[in-house]
């Protein structure tokens, strides 16, 4: 069996290989959605991401993860036990035919695999090796065990969150490895740009701990100007853009009333209450001292209303109102559908359903959502024969030495 | 200050708030030229807002504008539109995240751009996106937390009230980093093809992407997601458990499997619960979860962050301190020997730290050349340099209201 190109998308004809785990997943799909040919490696058996809840029906099974389906998308797939000598053998093989390799695996892993950054470039030095890791391949916790959880916590954006005297809350969907991994997949682009004047690559690093850093706000600027340490707030914080959640009819509803024309706009909404009037509150820093004063005004009219009708009526005033919306909700809604953000596709064990395709739109060279997550070894004949040129024979003798 | 990759490679910022000026900062991070376009009449929040005293003078404006140059240019009046268009024409990429339809106002639509110069790469952020019945909504940050379920998703399963992530800009920062990846295989595409492109981002599709399984869930399902709070299936005890420190002092603690609860046990010094049969295998601790936590709590509650972290991570399992902003600052080892933190000279503010990327490429590691200008410090410059204007030209467009 012959291999088409894949020339879909801006990274068409570029090669990715794919060890990563939950910290690197969200820098592969990027890279897949941008239309890289990228071969997800696992392990005989498959990746322990396919453990990952939830499944679909509930039943856990290797090919019903729907953590494994979303961020394996536009991926093929092959196994091969890196542990084995025959698997390094063979991983070396596919590094020669790459551009870009990305692992997360605890740093000196790949070393003592020999498959680290030097071996791989003694093999191709145009090779991009980008490593994901919760805290980078050097300084003093470099050999720390962490995840995403320990990796948060180290940023300084958990110790914000959660309510007062309670204890801080870990945030949805692994954000400090999404940012991890965005920042590494801008900087294996930069590499493989700068390989174009120099034809070598290079070792990227990219950290977890430090990427929960960036995810958050101004904290750091702000302390060491100000030398104000923030700390969690209650519900009635003291800011100005009353950006609370208000229960509103049926939910919550966010607002973000941030300059003197929203103010305005949003006093005479809100049916201009005579307290609210004096145009000294047009200034935000008058705004958020008063801020218990303003509140209750607030709260009665949200309450009032449903979360579709403060939505309406608040955009419809150019003001930025948002309702509260559960998963399934924004899955729903009317601008979701419309830009087609939820893409059909089929899989042989999950059947029809729709994902999420890639974060942007480019106009010259459209990406694609061109396949789902691949099954365990899906691509193993295709690349290791197809490409590699073992043959069947090899392919019964590796199976048998736990090697694919 | 050594080559790095984007050397020669100039932008045109056309943008407020976060998301786009964190594109720009990316890229000028890698080497690109920078030319922020402000205007003394708008000036946006980070600026410092109205309030002409606090130019110059903002923290959150240092981390977004590091490394770039100010050109002020009335975008108002015709001759200003064309100066930019003119800088545009000698540049490579263009970054807007105006309101919807501001840049085809001003005569800077992607068709007009594209016309001047084909081989542009234009990358426009919007909340929302640029098509849809919703395209032209205003969202902040903090809103499009709401729109795609985050809101709904950090906290925890039994709280009455959504968890305090408002200080959490995301998903701006993230966008912002995902934009400039897009930016950069654009340019990788134009390396190739000669073809420049508009990039189409919602930041709440970037924000969107990492909650993928749980809109799964909700598609494959039928089940609408409820948030878990510090739980993730297979770890327990997984969370923020109080220390020695104070009310506001936590720390991180996660064990994965048997062989981590063994090693866990040993480093709190086998306590007589902890050989509970309750408590023995995976799922018995799964089922009493609840317990665990309090029990933990017990033994965390009489030792320092640092403590824990020590102690369990010497003996393998997983800890961290859940550092505050002055954590980072003043107790963070790993931190200090990485580099995260970056002082820069402000010219009006003296000293402000903010921090390095969270990657590091082996070959070409990110510079902060420079700090953020000061309002229209470039604005000579540039005119003269990249547009060949002579002072008597300059002199004029000031007297005209164009230079702003």
């Amino acid at each position: 069996m012959t291999v088409e190109p894949r020339v879909d998308g801006p990274l068409g004809g570029f090669r990715v290989l794919d060890l990563a785990d939950e910290k690197g997943l969200p820098c592969t799909r990027f890279l897949a959605d941008l239309g890289a040919d990228v071969i997800k490696v696992e392990r005989p058996g498959g990746d322990s991401t396919r453990a990952r809840p939830p499944f679909s029906e509930d039943l856990p099974h290797a090919e019903r993860s729907l953590y494994f389906l979303h961020w394996n998308a536009n991926k093929r797939g092959i196994t091969l036990n890196l542990k084995e000598p025959d698997g390094q053998a063979l991983f070396r093989e596919l590094v020669r035919r790459a551009d870009v390799v990305v692992e997360t695996s605890q740093p000196g892993t790949m070393d003592r695999r020999g498959l680290g950054f030097a071996a791989l470039q003694a093999v191709n030095p145009r090779v991009v090796m980008t490593s994901i890791s919760v805290f980078g391949q050097t300084g003093p916790y470099r050999d720390y065990k962490g995840n995403e959880l320990i990796g948060f916590a180290l940023g300084g954006v958990m110790a914000l969150s959660g309510e007062p005297h309670g204890p801080p809350c870990l945030a949805a969907g692994d954000l400090a490895s999404g940012m991890a991994s965005m920042h590494a997949a801008l900087a294996t682009q930069v590499a493989l740009f700068h390989r174009v004047r120099t034809g070598r690559g290079q070792h990227v690093d990219a950290s977890v701990a430090e990427a929960a850093a960036h995810v958050g706000g101004y904290v750091v600027p702000f302390y060491s100007y100000h030398h104000e340490k923030p700390v969690r707030v209650t519900h009635k914080e003291t800011s100005f853009e009353l950006h609370d959640i208000y229960p509103c009819a049926d939910g919550g509803v966010r607002l973000f009333i941030l300059t003197r024309d929203h103010w305005r706009v949003f006093v005479e909404w809100i049916g201009s209450p005579p307290e609210l009037q004096d145009p000294i509150f047009e200034d935000q820093d008058v705004r958020r001292d008063n801020r218990d004063l303003i509140d209750p005004y607030v709260r009665e009219f949200c309450r009032q209303l449903t979360k579709r009708e403060l939505y309406t009526e608040g955009q419809a005033r150019h003001l930025a109102v948002s309702p509260m919306r559960t998963p399934a909700e924004y899955v729903a809604s009317e601008q979701t559908r419309a830009r087609e953000y939820f893409v059909e596709m089929d899989h042989s064990v999950v059947g029809r359903y729709r994902q999420a395709r890639g974060m942007h739109l480019f106009s010259e060279s459209p990406a694609q959502m061109r396949c789902s997550a691949p099954l365990v070894g899906q691509h193993n004949e295709e690349i290791l024969v197809g490409e590699l040129g073992l043959s069947r024979d090899d392919l019964i003798g590796l199976r048998a030495a736990n090697v694919i | 200050m050594s080559a790095l990759p984007l050397d020669g490679i100039r932008v045109v910022e056309l943008c407020t708030g976060a998301a786009g000026p964190t594109v720009t900062k990316c890229l000028a991070e890698y080497g690109a030229e920078v030319l922020r376009v402000e205007s003394r009449r708008r000036p946006d929040t980070h600026r410092g807002g109205a309030n002409r005293a606090r130019w110059n003078k903002s923290p959150s404006f240092v981390k977004l504008h590091r490394g770039k140059k100010s050109v002020t240019i009335n975008l108002q009046t015709a001759r200003g539109q064309a100066l930019v268009l003119d800088l545009i024409r000698a540049s490579d990429v263009v970054a807007e995240n105006f309101s919807l339809g501001v840049l085809d106002r001003w005569g800077l639509g992607y068709e007009r751009l594209r016309a001047a110069k084909p081989e542009i790469i234009v990358i426009s952020l919007k909340g929302l996106g640029h098509t849809g019945p919703h395209a032209h909504h205003i969202t902040w940050g903090p809103n499009l937390l709401c729109l795609f379920g985050m809101t709904h998703l950090w906290n925890f399963p039994d709280a009455d009230v959504p968890t305090q992530e408002a200080r959490v800009q995301h998903p701006d920062f993230m966008a912002g980093v995902a934009g400039a990846a897009a930016v950069m295989a654009a340019l990788l595409f134009r390396e190739r093809t000669g073809k420049g492109q508009f990039i189409d981002a919602a930041q709440v599709e970037v924000g969107a992407n990492l909650l993928g399984p749980a809109y799964l869930d909700a598609i494959v399902n039928h089940r609408d997601p409820r948030p878990t709070g510090n739980r993730r299936p297979g770890a327990v005890p997984h969370g923020a458990y109080p220390t020695a420190e104070g009310p506001e002092r936590w720390c991180a603690i996660s064990v994965e499997g048997q062989e981590a609860w063994e090693r866990f046990r040993a480093a709190i010094g086998d306590p007589p619960w902890s050989s509970d049969p309750c408590f023995a295998t995976p799922l018995s601790r799964e089922r009493h979860a609840d317990e665990i936590d309090r029990l933990v709590g017990d033994w965390s509650r009489n030792h320092t962050r640092q403590q824990i972290m020590g102690r369990l991570q010497a003996a393998g399992v997983a800890a961290a301190s859940i550092q505050d902003v002055d954590d980072l600052f003043e107790r963070d080892p790993h931190a200090r020997a990485r580099g995260l933190l970056v002082e820069l000279n402000e010219p009006e503010m003296g000293p402000v730290v903010t921090e390095y990327p969270p990657v590091r490429l082996s070959e070409t590691p990110a510079q902060i050349r420079a700090p953020a200008p000061v309002m229209g410090e470039q604005t000579g410059q540039v005119l003269r340099g990249i547009l060949h204007l002579t002072e008597g030209e300059i002199e004029e467009l000031a007297a005209e209201g164009v230079l702003d």
